[in-house]
C-alpha cells in the first residue's frame, strides 16, 4: 500500500508540475495574442508616427509623442539606476568587510523594494518636482523611476557578481594584482552580459509604470520633448487616460500593443548581447 | 644555507576560532617542501597566510612574522608580497579568456603591456609555456578559450601563468588531487625542473608524492607543525609518534 501512495502522489506532483508550467505558457500566450489581436487593426505607420489628435485627444491619430516620452523616462531611470547600482553591487559583492554591513544594506534595499510606486511618485513629486524644482519633467519622472528600478537592478548585479567563481579572482589576486584591477579587467568583463540582461530588465519594469511618473513627468498631451525638463507623453500614462476617460478602447489596444512590443525588445537585448558574446 | 622565507610565531583565527598556533618554519631556496597532514590540520590556511592572501577573506586576524630573504612581508605591499610568491590552486582556475590572454593578464598589470613590447611579451609567454612543457600542445591554438583545455594542461597553464612575473617561490595547494596518473606525473616531473629555478612549497594530501618530489617535509596536526626535516628522515625516522602514525597511514 505504502509503495503505491508514494506513486499516486509522485504522479499527482508531477501533474500539478506539468499544469503549473503548461498554466504559465499558455496565459503568457493568450494575453499577447489578445493584444496582438485586438490592437492589431491599429498598428499602422500613421499611429506610430503621428501626434494624438481628435477630440476627446486621442480620438484619432498617433503616439509618437508617448513612444518618444517613454524611451526618455526609461533611458533616464536606467543611467540613474545603474550608477547607483553597479557600485552598491560592488562593494557588497567584494569590498564591504563584515556581514553586519552587508545584511544592514540589504535590509534597506529590500525594503526600498517594498515600496509601493504611488508612494515614490508622491516622494518624487515632492522632492524632485518641488523642491529641486525640476518641475514636472522627464529628469524628475526618470530620477523617480531610476529609485523604484535601482533594488531591483542591484539585487541582480550583486547575484552576478556573487556568482563570479571565487578561485578564479583569488588566482588573480594572487598574481600580484590588485582586486580593482581584477574587478575591471577580469570580472566586469565576465559579468557584462548578466549586468546588461539585469538593466535591460529593470528598464522593461521602469517603461511600464505608471504611479511613479503620474505627478511627476507624465503628461495628457505634450509634443515630442525637447529636452528633459520638459514634461513628456508616456505609454502606460497614455493607455491610462485613453481607458480610464473613455477616450478609445481599440486605440487604447494599439497603445498596449506598442509598449508590449517595446518590451518584448528590450528583453531581447541582452540575449543578443549573450550571444554575440559567446560567438567571440 | 640560509632560509628564503622565515616564518615566526605566526598566528592564524577565524572569528577567534585558532586555525594556525603559533607557528615556526624555514623554508630554503631551490628545494621542494611538502606540507602533510590530516584534512583540517591548516595547511591551507598556513600557505594562504604565507603570501598574505588569507587577509582578503572575513573575519580573519593574523599575527607574527614571516621574512621573504629577510625582508618582513607584512612591511611590503600584499602586491608585492604576491608577485614574489605565486601560487596556484587545487582546481585550476583558468581565467575565461583566451591561452593567450590567460598568460598575458598579469604581464599587462606588471607593465609589460605597451604596444612596442608585444614581441617581449610573446616571448614570455613562449618560455613560460615551455617551462611547463605547454608550448607545442598549444603553440596553434593560442587564441583558443583556456577553459576549454583538459584539466591537466588548464593547471600546467596556470602554473605557466604564475611563472610570468617571475616570483621566487611557488606555493601550490594540493594541484595534483583533480588529476589523473599521468597528468600528475607531468606535473611532478615539471616541479622537479622548476625547482632549479624557484622554491617551491607544495601542500599534498599523498605522502607518496610528498616522498618521491620533495626536498624537505613539514608535518602538520591541528594547526601546529609537529615535525619538519629532511623527507628521507622524516619518513624513514620519525621522531615524533604522531608523524609515525600518520605516515603509516592512521589518520585519514
Amino acid at each position: 500500500m505504502r509503495n503505491n501512495n508514494g506513486k499516486t502522489s509522485h504522479l499527482s506532483l508531477r501533474l500539478w508540475l506539468f499544469l503549473s508550467v503548461f498554466l504559465v505558457m499558455a496565459s503568457l500566450c493568450v494575453i499577447f495574442g489578445y493584444i496582438f489581436i485586438q490592437g492589431g487593426s491599429e498598428l499602422s505607420l500613421s499611429f506610430l508616427t503621428n501626434m494624438p489628435q481628435g477630440f476627446p485627444l486621442g480620438i484619432d491619430g498617433g503616439i509618437w509623442p508617448a513612444i518618444v516620452g517613454s524611451f526618455w523616462f526609461t533611458t533616464i531611470a536606467c543611467i540613474f539606476a545603474s550608477f547607483l547600482a553597479l557600485p552598491t553591487a560592488i562593494f557588497l559583492a567584494f569590498y564591504a568587510k563584515t556581514t553586519r554591513i552587508v545584511s544592514l544594506c540589504h535590509f534597506f534595499i529590500h525594503s526600498m523594494a517594498g515600496i509601493p510606486s504611488i508612494i515614490l511618485g508622491l516622494f518624487g513629486y515632492t522632492f524632485f518636482v518641488v523642491t529641486l524644482d525640476f518641475g514636472v519633467s522627464i529628469l524628475s519622472g526618470g530620477l523617480i523611476l531610476g529609485i523604484m528600478i535601482f533594488p531591483f537592478i542591484e539585487v541582480r548585479v550583486e547575484k552576478t557578481l556573487l556568482e563570479f567563481p571565487k578561485n578564479i579572482m583569488q588566482a588573480s589576486i594572487s598574481l600580484g594584482i590588485t582586486k580593482t584591477w581584477t574587478l575591471f579587467h577580469l570580472i566586469l568583463p565576465g559579468c557584462i552580459g548578466n549586468i546588461a540582461s539585469a538593466i535591460a530588465l529593470g528598464g522593461s519594469f521602469a517603461m511600464g509604470a505608471t504611479a511613479p511618473i503620474l505627478f511627476t513627468g507624465a503628461v495628457l498631451f505634450a509634443p515630442s520633448p525637447r529636452s528633459i525638463f520638459s514634461p513628456a507623453m508616456a505609454l502606460p500614462n497614455h493607455l491610462y487616460i485613453l481607458v480610464g476617460q473613455g477616450v478609445s478602447i481599440s486605440k487604447a489596444y494599439g497603445t498596449a500593443l506598442v509598449l508590449i512590443i517595446l518590451l518584448l525588445v528590450l528583453n531581447i537585448v541582452p540575449l543578443v548581447i549573450k550571444m554575440y558574446r559567446k560567438e567571440r | 644555507m640560509l632560509p628564503i622565507l622565515e616564518i615566526r610565531q605566526l598566528a592564524v583565527a577565524f572569528d577567534n576560532k585558532k586555525i594556525l598556533k603559533k607557528i615556526d618554519a624555514n623554508f630554503y631556496p631551490h628545494q621542494i617542501t611538502a606540507i602533510i597532514g590530516p584534512s583540517g590540520c591548516g595547511k591551507s590556511t598556513f600557505l594562504k597566510s604565507l603570501n598574505r592572501l588569507i587577509e582578503d577573506e572575513r573575519g580573519v586576524s593574523l599575527s607574527g612574522q614571516i621574512h621573504l630573504d629577510g625582508e618582513d612581508t607584512f612591511t611590503l605591499s600584499p602586491e608585492e608580497v604576491r608577485r614574489r610568491i605565486g601560487m596556484v590552486f587545487q582546481s585550476p582556475t583558468p581565467f575565461p579568456l583566451s591561452i593567450y590572454d590567460n598568460m598575458a593578464y598579469p604581464l599587462r598589470y606588471h607593465g609589460h603591456g605597451a604596444k612596442k613590447n608585444k614581441k617581449s611579451l610573446d616571448s614570455i609567454i613562449r618560455n613560460k609555456l615551455e617551462d611547463v612543457g605547454l608550448f607545442e600542445e598549444v603553440k596553434d591554438n593560442l587564441a583558443m578559450n583556456a577553459t576549454l583545455l583538459s584539466g591537466g594542461q588548464q593547471q600546467r597553464l596556470c602554473i605557466a601563468r604564475a611563472l610570468t612575473v617571475e616570483p621566487e617561490i611557488l606555493l601550490l595547494d594540493e594541484p595534483c588531487s583533480s588529476l589523473d596518473v599521468k597528468n600528475t606525473q607531468n606535473i611532478e616531473m615539471m616541479l622537479r625542473t622548476l625547482c632549479q629555478q624557484y622554491s617551491i612549497i607544495i601542500v599534498t594530501h599523498n605522502l607518496f608524492q610528498a616522498r618521491r618530489i620533495s626536498h624537505q617535509t613539514l608535518f602538520m596536526l591541528d594547526g601546529e607543525i609537529i615535525e619538519a626535516g629532511s623527507t628521507k628522515d622524516l619518513f624513514e625516522n620519525p621522531r615524533d609518534s604522531r608523524t609515525a602514525e600518520y605516515i603509516s597511514g592512521i589518520y585519514g
